[in-house]
C-alpha cells in the first residue's frame, strides 16, 4: 500500500516539524506549485507534497476515469496518502478546486485532519438562482473548447510522457520541465469533475476548523463565494487578501504565508 | 521603429505579477477598438473572454510564472463590443526599467481558427462514432448491468461463505467442546461412589457448562434468526430508537452507567426491530467496555457522504450518497489490528461472561440493510464504529 500510493501520486515529505502539512494543488496545475511557500514552514511541520493521480508526475496508468469523474476519486487520494503516511492531525492546504477535496476527505475522515486552508475556494462554480457562482454552463463548455485547442500546440511537448521517458532519456530534462503538462483527455475530465461540482450541501458537515483565504478580484472564486463559504462552513475564518486573481501562492507568496502563519499561531 | 513596433501586423501586450496590463501597441486597441488609455494599468482579463479567463489563471499565468515562458497559446480575446476574436500567442517572461513582468505577442487566426475548428470537429465526431457505435454502446451497458449484478452476487456469496464458515467452527468447536465436558461430567458422576461433596462439585461444574452451552446457542439462534427472517422495511428514527434502548439499558445494567450525545440521525427506512437490537449490542459493548470507575461517554452522529457503490468489483466506481453514522465510545478500545475479526462470530477480545455474538449480530443486521460496518480503534483511546447505509434509506 504504502510504496504503491507513494509513486501513484507521486509523494514527497520533508521537513523538520512533527505536524504534518499536506499541500493539495489546483486544477491545472501540479505539487510544483507550492514551491514559493513550502521553504517558509519547513522548520516547524513536516511537509507533503503530491500530484493527484493523472496530474503531473503521477502514475498515468492508474488513472480511472469512473473514479475521477467525481471529486470523491480526488479525495480518495488524499485518504490513501494519510493512511499510507500513517498521518494525523493534518493540516490539509488546498489551492482552488482542493480545498473541496479536502472537505470531501475530512467528512470521511474528520479524525485525520486538524483544520483546512484553503485558497480560492469554490463550493459551486456555476450560479444557480440565488447563488453567485461567477459562470454559466456555457461559459465552462467555452474553456473545455480552450484547452482542447491548446493541447493541439502542446502535443509535442506531451507526447514523450505519453510513451514514457524510459527508454527514451534524452527527454529527461525537458519532462522536468513540462510544468502543468497533463493528458488532455485526463485534463478533460478533470475540468469537468471541476466546474460542474457542486458541494454546497457538505459544508455544514465539516467539523473541522477551516481558513478561506479569498483574493481581491478573483474571476474562479469572487468575493460572493468567499462569503458564501464563510457563512455555511462552521468554524471558518475568511481573510481578503491584497493579492489578485486566482494564485495568490504564486503571484503574493509573502501575503499567502503570513496569513497561513498568523491562522497556526507560528511566528513569521 | 517605434511606429513599426506600434503599428506592426501583431498584438502585442505586456503586464505584470498582479495582472495589470503595462503595455499594449496599437493595432491590438484597434482590432479590439479600444483607446489605449482605456486599457493600461487595467487588468490584462480586460481584453479575454470569460473562458480565457479561466485558462489564464488555472494554465496560463501559473505556466509563465513557473516556466518562465508560454508557446502557441490559443484563446479567445473580446473586443469592446464584446465580439470574440482567435488568437495565437506566444509569452515570455522580462524586465521593462526594472519593474519584471510578461510580454506577449500574437496574431488574430481567423482563418488557422476555421481549419483548427474542422480539425477538432473531425476528430470529435470520430471519437464519437466511436463511442456512440451503437452496438457497441448497447453491449457496454450489458456489461455495466452485469457488472452490477455480478457486485451484489460476489458480495452475497462471499456474505454467506463468511458466514457458514462461522456455523461451521460454532458447531464443530463452541458447541462440542462444553458438550464433551457435560458427557465427561455425567459419566463421572454416575460412577461417582457416592461421595456426596465431589458429586455436588461436579454437579456445580455441569451446571456452569451447561449454561454456556445455552448463552452460545441462543447467540446462535438470534443469528439465525436474523440470517433468516427478511427485513420488514417501516419508517424509523434512529434517535426514538436510542432513547429507548438507553432506558432499556438503564433497567438492566443500573442508572447512570451511560451517557450519550447525539447529532443530527436521520430518519430512515429499516427494520425496526433489527434496529432496535443493533444500537441494543453497540451500547450495551460500550457500557461492558468502559474504563474501569467511568461512566461509558458515547457520540452517536450522521453525516450524508459519497461513496463507491460497487464494494467487491475492483477498478469500477459510481459515486452514490451514503448515510454514515458513527458511534464512539471513550473505552478501553482494543488493538487496531483485531479491527475485522471483532465482528466474527463468537470472537472476544476481552475475557467477560457475554456471549461473543453481539458485534456479529450487528454486521449480521447492517449486512441485511446493504450497509458496511466497521470498527476502528486503538487501546484505552476509546472504539468508533461506522456504519454505512445506502442513501436511499434516508427519509429525512
Amino acid at each position: 500500500m504504502h510504496s504503491t500510493v507513494v509513486s501513484r501520486n507521486n509523494v514527497h515529505s520533508f521537513g523538520k516539524g512533527q505536524q504534518p502539512m499536506l499541500f493539495a494543488h489546483g486544477f491545472g496545475c501540479d505539487q510544483n506549485m507550492w514551491r514559493y511557500i513550502t521553504p517558509a514552514f519547513e522548520d516547524d511541520f513536516k511537509i507533503i507534497l503530491f500530484d493527484y493521480t493523472g496530474a503531473g508526475r503521477s502514475d498515468i496508468a492508474s488513472y480511472n476515469a469512473e473514479k475521477y469523474s467525481s471529486l470523491n476519486g480526488y479525495a480518495q487520494d488524499v485518504l490513501d496518502i494519510c493512511k499510507a503516511l500513517q498521518l494525523k492531525d493534518v493540516i490539509f492546504v488546498g489551492h482552488s478546486v482542493s480545498a473541496m477535496i479536502g472537505v470531501l476527505a475530512a467528512i470521511e475522515k474528520s479524525d485525520l485532519f486538524a483544520s483546512i486552508i484553503m485558497i480560492g475556494p469554490s463550493p459551486c462554480y456555476i450560479n444557480d438562482e440565488k447563488y453567485v457562482g461567477g459562470f454559466e454552463r456555457q461559459d465552462i463548455v467555452g474553456l473545455l473548447e480552450t484547452m482542447e485547442k491548446n493541447y493541439i500546440g502542446w502535443a509535442n511537448f506531451l507526447a514523450p510522457k505519453i510513451m514514457g521517458n524510459a527508454e527514451r532519456p534524452e527527454f529527461g530534462s525537458e519532462l522536468t520541465e513540462s510544468f502543468c503538462s497533463t493528458d488532455p483527455v485526463i485534463a478533460h475530465q478533470f475540468a469537468k469533475a471541476t466546474f460542474f461540482s457542486d458541494n454546497r450541501r457538505d459544508l455544514a458537515d465539516l467539523t473541522i476548523s477551516s481558513l478561506i483565504l479569498q483574493c481581491s478580484e478573483d474571476i474562479i472564486a469572487p468575493l460572493e463565494v468567499g462569503e458564501y463559504l464563510h457563512k455555511h462552513l462552521p468554524n471558518s475564518e475568511l481573510r481578503i487578501m491584497k493579492a489578485t486573481g486566482h494564485c495568490p501562492h504564486l503571484s503574493e507568496p509573502q501575503e499567502t504565508i503570513t496569513l497561513i502563519k498568523d491562522y497556526l499561531g507560528v511566528e513569521a | 521603429m517605434t511606429d513599426y513596433f506600434d503599428n506592426a501586423p501583431c498584438c502585442y501586450f505586456s503586464f505584470n505579477d498582479s495582472g495589470a496590463l503595462l503595455f499594449v501597441n496599437q493595432t491590438l486597441c484597434t482590432v479590439l477598438g479600444y483607446n489605449r488609455e482605456e486599457l493600461t494599468g487595467k487588468k490584462v482579463e480586460t481584453i479575454f473572454s470569460i473562458p480565457a479567463k479561466i485558462f489564464y489563471q488555472t494554465h496560463f499565468f501559473p505556466l509563465l510564472k513557473m516556466h518562465g515562458h508560454a508557446e502557441e497559446i490559443f484563446i479567445f480575446l473580446q473586443a469592446k463590443n464584446g465580439s470574440q476574436l482567435p488568437l495565437l500567442m506566444n509569452a515570455g517572461q522580462g524586465e521593462n526599467d526594472g519593474v519584471p513582468g510578461y510580454a506577449c505577442v500574437g496574431i488574430i487566426v481567423q482563418n488557422r481558427k476555421q481549419f483548427e475548428d474542422e480539425l477538432v470537429n473531425a476528430k470529435n465526431l470520430a471519437e464519437r462514432a466511436l463511442s456512440e457505435n451503437t452496438g457497441l454502446k448497447k453491449a457496454q451497458e450489458e456489461l455495466k448491468s452485469q457488472t452490477e449484478a455480478l457486485d451484489v452476487q460476489m458480495q452475497l456469496v462471499n456474505n454467506q461463505n463468511n458466514k457458514l464458515k462461522q456455523f461451521n467452527k460454532v458447531a464443530t468447536h463452541d458447541l462440542q467442546e462444553p458438550l464433551r465436558k457435560i458427557i465427561f461430567l455425567a459419566n463421572l458422576l454416575k460412577d461417582a461412589p457416592g461421595g456426596d461433596l465431589t458429586q455436588q462439585e461436579n454437579l456445580t461444574k455441569l451446571f456452569k457448562e451447561a449454561s454456556v452451552m445455552s448463552d452460545t446457542l441462543s447467540g446462535l439462534q438470534q443469528y439465525v434468526w436474523l440470517y433468516e427472517t427478511p427485513i420488514t422495511p417501516e419508517t424509523v428514527s434512529c434517535l426514538e430508537i436510542i432513547q429507548k434502548v438507553k432506558k432499556q439499558l438503564a433497567g438492566e445494567l443500573g442508572e447512570d452507567k451511560l451517557e450519550i450525545t447525539t447529532a443530527k440521525l436521520p430518519v430512515i427506512k429499516a427494520d425496526h426491530r433489527q434496529f432496535h437490537l443493533l444500537f441494543y449490542e453497540l451500547l450495551y459493548n460500550a457500557v461492558l467496555y468502559k474504563k474501569a470507575g467511568e461512566k461509558a461517554v458515547v457520540g452517536i452522529s450522521a453525516t450524508v457522504i459519497k461513496k463507491n457503490t460497487f464494494k467487491a468489483v475492483e477498478g469500477r466506481y459510481e459515486y452514490q450518497d451514503v448515510i454514515k453514522i458513527v458511534i464512539k465510545d471513550e473505552g478501553i478500545g482494543f488493538d487496531p489490528q483485531y479491527e475485522n475479526m471483532v465482528f466474527e462470530l463468537f470472537k472476544k477480545l476481552h475475557h467477560s461472561r457475554r456471549k461473543g455474538v453481539g458485534l456479529a449480530l450487528c454486521k449480521l443486521v447492517v449486512e441485511n440493510h446493504n450497509g458496511l460496518i466497521e470498527a476502528d480503534s486503538m487501546p484505552n483511546n476509546g472504539t468508533s464504529i461506522s456504519i454505512l447505509l445506502p442513501g436511499d434509506m434516508l427519509v429525512r
